[in-house]
């Protein structure tokens, strides 16, 4: 695998990689990518329909028109490092 | 007297007989997990679970789980409980609420006792891969064996009899692997059985909570106390399942189970093949047919893709909310998108990035078709000839491992990808999908795993109690009373 496209790769996904971690992924890719040749061997593998879940079953998602608790504002923020008045502070966005 | 190393229904009879209290219990209990030198825990839970055993005063004679004590893997939400899934992207993370399954288990007076290490975020399969290093197996004489994973400290805990059940998750095999290795009995029942709400996703469609014990009453009991429909968690199945436990002692006369001859041709281990004749025998005599059947090997050999692919796309997705920004352990950064890269470079280990970044590829635009979509597909073709089996079959039966417990510094033997990694099978169609132990090999166990058609847990469970009636291996542990 190229490493221009790991680094393409790792940007989207918002990581940095070492020299190290770029080389060794990029020799892993080759591993993958025979594993992934497997499928192509099966015959007219892509005329066959996706599944995308075990099983379905027929239901509705409407819920209850009902008051149901939810978690305080102040205990969810509890986990961000930098929250305030209510709000998860970040440097300024809109430059 | 010690109360280590008992069965839920063993500890259960002794409250009722009123030889101990759950506080004794669970003090002997934290006392055993202080000394464990295996490397299984994250968090403790100790002073919330002397209170909560405290407060048990009357038993309830016809409530098994009061007063029992359990692990929970550290991918599962409790309340007011550090949950990090072994990952140090989530450190310091503190859950606001308890995941249902908890609930479940504590509305049954069962005491939540301790988190127990996995491999980080659920990906990896030898339980080495959390922040707290590796996780060793209780078998062996020299302390140097894996447990399996992702489930490890959980299957460790149970192997060595400090409480008679854990939970666990399972989206490969992480859950059956290990049992295999520590000897337990680990069940992932029917996709849509228990209730998802509080468990960290990894890939959500083939993601599944489950159990190790170490018997299979145990395992039925379990399942049949917390299974069904949550409004908490839409992908919970509507239709009533039949109970288990009491169907467990139908006998084997005229089932039909079916090993998959390219599989079982595969294995190379004479102890285990020898075992798993004799088990086959066995169970003729009782009455069963069991039919050594052919079976696609192309479909088998792309077991191993399809999981990898689905499974690293869709874990891009599940763990895209890892940011440190609203949660988790932020990094420092002039701009918001550092302290997102900081935070995810730090937080990952190169494994998980590694993952990542095969996820991402097979969802490209221009690799998508080539990767995702044909895995889907291909799942598709695996699923049907699974069910094909089982219009025929009430269960495929194999051996759970090729052989015991790997050395932690030994390269694997060089078995073939398919016996390693068939039982993902159970993920891509949703089965219930059960390990127990079968034999040991110079005293390391051995797991036959037995995997049937969705919805059909109560039959699943059935075979394998009786199964366990033959081997005899029931309430396996390495503790000592």
């Amino acid at each position: 695998m190229d490493k221009k496209i790991i680094k393409e790769l790792a940007s989207e996904l918002y990581l940095s990689l070492t020299p190290e971690e770029e080389k060794e992924f990029s020799e892993q890719f080759s591993y993958f990518k025979a594993q992934a040749a497997l499928l192509e061997r099966i015959p007219h593998i892509d005329d066959v329909e996706a599944t995308l879940f075990p099983h379905v079953e027929k239901r509705t998602y409407l819920r209850d028109d009902e008051v149901v608790e939810t978690l305080p504002v102040d205990e969810i923020l509890s986990n961000s490092k930098n929250a305030k008045d209510g709000f998860v502070i970040v440097p300024k966005v809109v430059k | 007297m010690s109360y280590l190393n008992l069965t839920i229904s063993e500890l259960h009879a002794l409250y009722v007989s009123g030889l101990t209290t759950p506080l004794n219990v669970v003090n002997e209990v934290i006392a055993a997990l202080e000394r464990d030198q295996n490397n299984i825990l994250e968090q403790t839970m100790y002073e919330e679970a002397r209170l909560f055993a405290a407060s048990l005063k009357e038993v309830e004679v016809d409530n098994l789980l009061w007063g029992i004590p359990f692990l929970v893997k550290d991918n599962i939400a409790t309340k007011g409980i550090e949950t990090t899934a072994s990952s140090n992207i989530l450190n310091g993370y503190v859950s606001l609420f308890d995941a249902e399954i908890i609930t479940k288990l504590k509305n049954q007076k069962a005491i939540p006792i301790a988190k127990t290490t996995m491999d980080e975020l659920g990906m990896g399969g030898c339980g080495m891969t959390g922040h707290k290093g590796v996780t060793l197996n209780p078998y062996g004489k020299d302390n140097n064996r894996i447990v399996g994973g992702s489930s490890s400290g959980s299957a460790s805990g149970v192997a060595s009899g400090y409480v008679p059940f854990a939970l666990a998750s399972d989206t490969g095999d992480s859950i059956r692997k290990p049992a295999s290795f520590a000897g337990l009995v680990g069940y992932k029942p029917t996709w849509g059985e228990l209730s998802r709400h509080g468990l960290f996703a990894f890939m959500p469609t083939l993601d599944h909570l489950g159990f190790l014990t170490r018997s299979v009453f145990d395992v039925s009991l379990l399942y049949d106390l917390t299974k069904g429909y949550d409004v908490k968690d839409f992908t919970t199945n509507i239709q009533k399942s039949k109970n288990s436990v009491e169907t467990l002692t139908t006998s084997l006369k005229g089932r039909k189970i079916a090993v998959i001859e390219p599989i079982f041709a595969k294995l190379t281990n004479e102890t285990l093949l020898k075992e798993f004749n004799n088990l086959v025998a066995k169970m003729e005599a009782k009455g069963a047919k069991v039919s050594f059947v052919k079976f696609d090997e192309l479909l088998l050999e792309a077991i191993l893709p399809t999981y990898l692919i689905l499974s690293c796309s869709e874990a891009t997705a599940s763990n895209a909310n890892l940011t440190g920004v609203n949660f988790g352990n932020a990094k420092d950064g002039e701009t918001y998108e550092d302290i997102v890269l900081n935070t995810r470079t730090e937080g990952f280990s190169k494994q998980i990035k590694y993952r990542f970044l095969l996820g991402n590829y097979s969802l490209r635009k221009d690799t998508r078709n080539n990767y995702y979509n044909r895995a889907q597909k291909a799942r598709t073709l695996i699923v049907k000839a699974f069910n094909e089996l089982f219009n025929e079959f009430d269960a495929v039966m194999l051996p759970a491992a090729p052989s015991h417990a790997p050395l932690i510094n030994k390269e694997p033997e060089p078995n073939s990808e398919v016996e390693n990694n068939y039982l993902a099978m159970a993920n891509l169609g949703g089965f219930p999908s059960l390990t127990i132990p079968f034999a040991l090999d110079k005293g390391l166990p051995l797991g036959v795993n037995l995997t049937g058609k969705a919805f059909n847990d109560a039959l699943i469970l059935n075979l394998g109690y009786q199964i366990e009636e033959i081997t005899g291996l029931y309430n396996l542990h390495v503790g000592q009373r």
